[in-house]
């Protein structure tokens, strides 16, 4: 990855590592936030994107690698310490100061300020959250998104380089989880705020990200938009990780790509004759069409109902099994036997020893189309 | 952060370690000397009794404390708020001079023989554990007060859903969650015990402690005594070890915004049963003690014998000493809690040898008898820093090695309950290091220093061999006025100090109450 | 916040003023003569404010047990602090002599103390003389059917068991006892009278207060102290008490008689202020009679008047030993002592 001068990177860490105990929480880990970027780091819990956080803010030194913020050197030679890093944290949490009010706390980083400057920032930033009605109260009063604000408004008063976000709306219930995310990418947004928010979520990650970073492992497996994690995913580890993921094996030949599920129609820059020709196809549920047929290949085992469509679990001769899609008419039941095709409105992604195999005569960085709406045609009776 | 905390850490593991590790000297360079004691038959006969003291009045000192404070917090028992804090009181009470009052009420021809005609002599290992027990109780009730106050309504009511008894619950879920209180509470005693000096020797028991002091008194036997001394700090860390056990991985427990008390326990007809055994904890410890010492103080005054007359005469006022009593308790409770935060912050923050070194070295000085620390430090002061020989510093510093443990214990408790990332959240809002602890740790931390403030404050109150051996010269506290007079028997002479010994307890105890009460921090 | 802090500081800068100040009087005092007194203060307070009045010399006194303060001595040998060291048992500074701290000073008043009274090397003088007695209390004798005793001797046989009150094996009072023991019987005879002493299972205390109030409330029969504590008790109004000067028959050994003392510590900072206060206390009569009305001792000087309750010394047969002697015996006594488990 080369610094583009058109790019201006805010925070960008080279070849990080950070062991614990000799084993790597972080591997070798580079990435990079441009100047007003929401970058969300994801992955499974334990996979180390708590610690590249924490490495950012410096609260860990990384064993090797440098790491910069706004063009200067914080770690790895040069060794900045946290509050001198210029970045504002907002903990899972919150560490919203119990013994302080909601002014005090945001006016908590305000100390370069002269007095006179404090209150009106503090006014600007508890107004730009929504929050300045509640400045003299303590924070034990408030309640969870409404010290989740706080805490934002505490990160962002100091005008930080970057806002980095730990787990931000893991705390919050479900139903108040979805506005409070729009609300903070509206004020990281309007505020030009670089940000690096830590999830183990995928659907935040895609919402709020403009570029996604999923981690596994203390490695990088990919970082992009969300829309390329999504279809485009370069290991098999990302293609799971995000949505309802099934992999079916299957034989480059010449025509394409025979599955037990029958041939998809792609061709893979593999040469068909390397003997090798073994990889795992990535289908989604909307790539698989199911019709009832007596003799179908298919087994059904399961219905999931979950409103709007229906899940099939159908079960393939080798035994796997695959999800389809269907819309909530779908009238098929358990046991019954269907025909399984392969039905892609798009290349499929495969794989293999678990990293893309990029598609023939297509460029690996060439945008790809997006999704065709209901990409797999149903069969229904 | 780790040069700021280790550097004052290290100052102050060093004048902890100085009587310690100059005892250890004494006792290494003497090896003939001290394989002959340690191999001595009679000291295995000591040890052996030491450890029987110490459990004894261990077991029942945090059972008493215990017993009391599931009385108080989780009854229906009447005049709980009132309870709470009489029931903490007796700290304030020198074990001996519960002792000497004790030896008058129960001896042949004493108090109750001339009432009623029974003599129950507090003589040996019964009387000796009953005083200790009855002074150090209430460790085990604070503590296990505060755990029970954290332990939230809710665990109890999960319980009652799967269809638990009371007592089942008791046991099945309270008394695990308040073990490291009553590990804690056990704890106490036990080196109170191993360090007890004036208790035992008047209920004539003879443990480590006495027979340490007759070593030096007597047979000026320093290297024997140094191994004893040695001894008694193996002991402490094998008592270490057994409460780190007891503790298993159990934290302290925070209660969080959804806390509810939990439902009183209805007492029904143990009321008046649980009433007396309250009121008889209280009268055993306070009350009897306070009303005999009053009489001596009033028998002195009015109708004064010779010998009393003479003391009253030459005697320095009691009423300067216990001026003096409380500026030293200030000054020196100030300095030793100042200076336990920065080792209780490594011991919560970065846990390491050498957090864990400076903590048992400060359990070590708690358990040591008085007069070795006290010979120690008047040994390294005269040798090393001479000019500072005599004066309240050194006396400081004595009381450091004796007592920092229990600030310790009250900073770390307090730490353990402020998540790490306030002061993170503190950083990366651009604050340093220092300034970071003081604008947030330090203000979160207030109670349980002031806690740990007030105890040990209590302890240099209460403290008799530094008082003693260590006070520059003209400078009598109230320990040294009573000791004085009542080595001499001279008891209407020591009524009045002593009575002004616990009203000055009285002081930081009701400090201690309020802390307590106020943010529910374990004391120690 | 920021005030909070200014007010912190504010309260460290007054706790380090106090704290520097608590130097001031130690090096403004250090002239003063540094007296450390293993005697109960009532006793010598009013004779050092009296040589203070006499001689202008400013005296800081740090009472104690005398066992500890000699041990505190012993600590300080590198760098002495104190002066002057007053103990209540003169066998103290017989181990403080061969140890070598202490400084022989042979001025003329101390010339004019008996000879037997001070040490032959001038390195410490006595202040007044107490005799190592029997005290009963009546009503327990009566009740249980004992006789007053008429030696020591007795006290180790079997009526006694249990009846007997007296200080820890290891009290100096003791150890001296047990030394002229030896003296007056021979080993042989003070290790048996020992082993039979603690087989009778005596009530061991802290020291002579304690054996006479224990006496007093009736808790054992008898109890051996200075005679001085047997007085104390009937001054508290004690009645029914008895003091028995045991072993004066024409074959018996006599009591021991042993003085407190005073001692110039070796490299004492005011050597020649703790001459004076040495000279003073050797020759002053009102301190030997004050001694003698406030705490019913011996006076040491020839000529000052015994309180009346007092058997006169004259009347008392006194163990033929020297306090060289008992104090070269220590050693071997405690010996015995830790032997015998004996505490």
């Amino acid at each position: 990855m080369t610094v583009q001068t058109s790019r201006r990177p805010v925070v960008v860490l080279r070849g990080v590592v950070r062991r614990f105990d000799g084993t790597p929480a972080v591997d070798h880990l580079s990435l990079e936030v441009d100047e007003g970027e929401i970058l969300a780091l994801l992955g499974p819990s334990g996979s180390g994107k708590t610690t590249v956080l924490r490495l950012v803010a410096g609260f860990e030194r990384p064993d090797a690698g440098q790491i910069w913020i706004a063009g200067r050197q914080v770690a790895g030679g040069e060794w900045i310490p946290p509050e001198a890093r210029g970045v504002g944290m907002v903990f899972q949490d919150y560490a919203l100061f119990p013994h302080l009010t909601v002014a005090e706390n945001v006016a908590f980083g305000l100390h370069c300020l002269l007095q006179m400057e404090r209150a009106p920032r503090t006014e600007e930033v508890l107004r730009l959250v929504g929050m300045e009605a509640f400045a003299a109260r303590y924070p034990h009063e408030l309640s969870g998104g409404q010290q989740q604000r706080v805490a934002l408004a505490r990160a962002l008063a100091p005008r930080p380089f970057a806002v980095l976000l730990d787990e931000p709306f893991s705390n919050l219930d479900a139903d108040l989880r979805g506005q409070v995310r729009q609300d903070v990418r509206a004020i990281l947004k309007a505020t030009r705020t670089s940000a690096i928010f830590v999830t183990h979520d995928q659907e935040e990650a895609l919402l709020l990200g403009d570029r996604v970073a999923v981690i596994n492992r203390g490695r990088l497996e990919q970082v992009d938009t969300p829309e390329r994690i999504f279809h485009a995913p370069m290991t098999r580890f990302v293609a799971a990780f995000f949505g309802r993921a099934d992999f079916l094996p299957a034989r480059v030949s010449r025509r394409g790509l025979e599955t037990e599920a029958g041939l998809v129609a792609q061709r893979l820059a593999l040469q068909e004759d390397s003997g090798d020709g073994d990889v795992e196809l990535l289908v989604r549920p909307d790539d698989v069409a199911i019709a009832p047929a007596s003799d179908g290949q298919g087994l059904i085992l399961d219905r999931l109902f979950v409103g709007p469509e229906i899940i099939y679990r159908v079960q393939l001769p080798s035994g796997r099994v695959v999800h389809s899609r269907q819309p909530h008419t779908a009238t098929l039941g358990p046991g019954d036997r269907v025909a399984v095709r392969i039905a892609p409105g798009h290349p499929l992604a495969c794989f293999r020893d678990g990293l893309a195999v990029p598609a023939e005569a297509d460029g690996a960085d060439a945008p790809r189309p997006l999704p065709v709406e209901g990409g797999a045609q149903t069969v229904v009776p | 952060m780790p040069w700021a905390l280790l550097a004052p850490s290290a100052a102050v593991a060093a004048v902890i370690a100085g009587p310690m590790v100059f005892l250890l000297g004494r006792a290494l360079l003497d090896g003939r000397e001290t394989l002959l004691t340690l191999s001595d038959s009679q000291t295995m006969t000591l040890l052996a009794s030491t450890l029987v003291l110490a459990a004894v009045s261990s077991v029942g000192s945090a059972a008493t404390g215990a017993g009391l404070a599931f009385l108080v917090e989780r009854t229906d028992l009447p005049w709980r708020a009132a309870w709470r804090i009489v029931l903490a009181l007796p700290l304030a009470i020198p074990p001996y001079i519960g002792a000497i009052v004790y030896l008058h009420l129960l001896s042949r021809g004493g108090v109750l023989d001339r009432l009623i005609g029974l003599a129950l002599p507090p003589h040996g290992l019964a009387g000796s554990a009953f005083v200790i027990a009855l002074y150090t109780y209430p460790y085990s009730f604070l503590l296990t007060s505060a755990a029970l106050r954290r332990v939230s309504r809710s665990l109890d009511e999960v319980a009652r859903g799967s269809g638990l008894s009371s007592g089942r619950i008791l046991w099945t879920v309270t008394l695990p969650l308040i073990r490291p209180a009553i590990g804690a509470g056990l704890f106490f005693p036990a080196l109170y015990a191993l360090a007890d000096f004036g208790t035992v020797v008047l209920l004539r028991y003879d443990t480590l402690a006495t027979e340490l002091y007759y070593l030096l008194t007597a047979f000026y036997r320093r290297s024997a005594a140094a191994a004893l001394g040695t001894a008694a700090i193996l002991l402490v860390l094998a008592f270490l070890w057994l409460e780190a056990r007891l503790r298993g991985r159990a934290r302290y427990h925070q209660s969080d915004a959804s806390w509810k008390p939990p439902e009183a326990v209805r007492l029904g007809r143990y009321r008046l049963p649980a009433l007396a055994a309250v009121a008889a904890a209280v009268v055993l410890a306070l009350v009897l003690p306070v009303i005999l010492l009053a009489g001596w103080a009033y028998a002195g005054a009015v109708r004064p014998s010779g010998a009393e007359r003479l003391w009253a005469a030459s005697a320095s006022s009691p009423w300067k000493a216990a001026g003096e009593s409380l500026l030293l308790g200030v000054l020196a409770s100030t300095v030793i809690v100042g200076l336990a935060v920065p080792p209780a912050y490594l011991r919560v923050r970065s846990p390491g040898w050498p957090a864990w070194a400076i903590w048992a070295l400060g359990q070590a000085g708690y358990a040591l008898p008085g007069i070795v620390i006290v010979l120690g430090v008047a040994f390294l002061t005269n040798t090393v820093a001479p000019w500072l020989y005599g004066t309240l510093p050194v006396m400081i510093g004595a009381f450091m090695v004796r007592y920092i443990s229990q600030g310790l214990r009250a900073v770390e408790t307090g730490l353990l309950q402020i998540p790490q990332r306030l002061g993170e959240a503190a950083r990366g809002l651009g604050e340093r290091p220092v300034r970071a602890f003081l604008r947030v740790d330090l203000p979160l931390l207030r109670p349980s220093v002031i806690a740990g403030w007030a105890l040990v404050f209590l302890n240099v109150l209460k403290d008799l061999p530094v008082n003693l051996l260590l006070r520059p010269a003209g400078f009598d506290t109230l320990p040294v006025r009573t000791w004085l007079s009542a080595t001499d028997g001279i008891y209407t002479q020591a009524a009045l100090p002593s009575l002004l010994l616990i009203a000055c307890a009285a002081l930081p105890l009701a400090i201690l109450l309020r802390a307590e009460r106020a943010r529910g921090v374990a004391v120690a | 916040m920021r005030s909070r802090l200014h007010r912190a500081a504010a309260v460290l800068v007054l706790l380090g003023g106090i704290l520097a100040a608590a130097f001031v009087p130690a090096s403004a005092q250090s002239a003063a003569l540094v007296v450390y007194s293993g005697r109960r203060e009532p006793l010598i307070l009013p004779v050092i404010e009296r040589f203070r009045q006499a001689t202008g010399i400013q005296v800081t006194v740090r009472s104690g047990g005398i066992g500890e303060l000699a041990n505190l001595v012993l600590e300080e040998r590198g760098r002495p602090r104190a002066d002057v060291l007053i103990s209540n048992e003169v066998s103290v500074l017989e181990v403080l002599r061969r140890e070598g701290v202490l400084q022989p000073y042979m001025g003329a008043a101390v010339r004019a103390i008996p000879r037997e009274f001070r040490a032959h090397d001038g390195t410490w003088i006595g202040l007044s003389l107490r005799a190592h007695v029997v005290m009963a209390n009546r009503e327990r004798l009566a009740e249980w059917g004992l006789p007053v005793p008429g030696s020591m001797a007795d006290l180790a046989a079997p009526p006694w068991r249990g009846r007997v009150v007296m200080p820890v094996f290891t009290n100096e009072y003791i150890v001296a006892w047990l030394s002229a023991l030896r003296l007056a019987r021979g080993d042989g005879w003070t290790e048996e009278f020992f082993r039979r002493l603690r087989d009778n299972r005596p009530i061991l205390v802290a020291g002579g207060t304690q054996v006479r109030q224990a006496v007093a409330r009736g808790e054992a029969a008898v109890g051996i102290a200075n005679h001085y504590y047997y007085h104390l008790q009937i001054a508290e109004g004690s009645r029914n008490l008895e003091i028995v000067y045991p072993d004066q028959g024409p074959d018996g050994m006599g009591v021991l008689v042993s003085p407190s003392g005073i001692a110039i510590v070796m490299g004492a900072p005011n050597p020649a202020a703790a001459r004076r206060f040495v000279d003073f206390l050797a020759s002053d009569r009102r301190a030997q009679e004050f001694y003698a009305m406030a705490n019913f001792e011996y006076p040491i000087l020839p000529g000052v008047p015994l309180h009346p309750d007092v058997r006169p010394l004259d009347r008392v047969k006194r163990m033929a030993v020297t306090y060289q002697q008992l104090g070269e015996l220590r050693d071997g006594t405690l010996r015995l002592i830790r032997e015998g488990a004996f505490r």
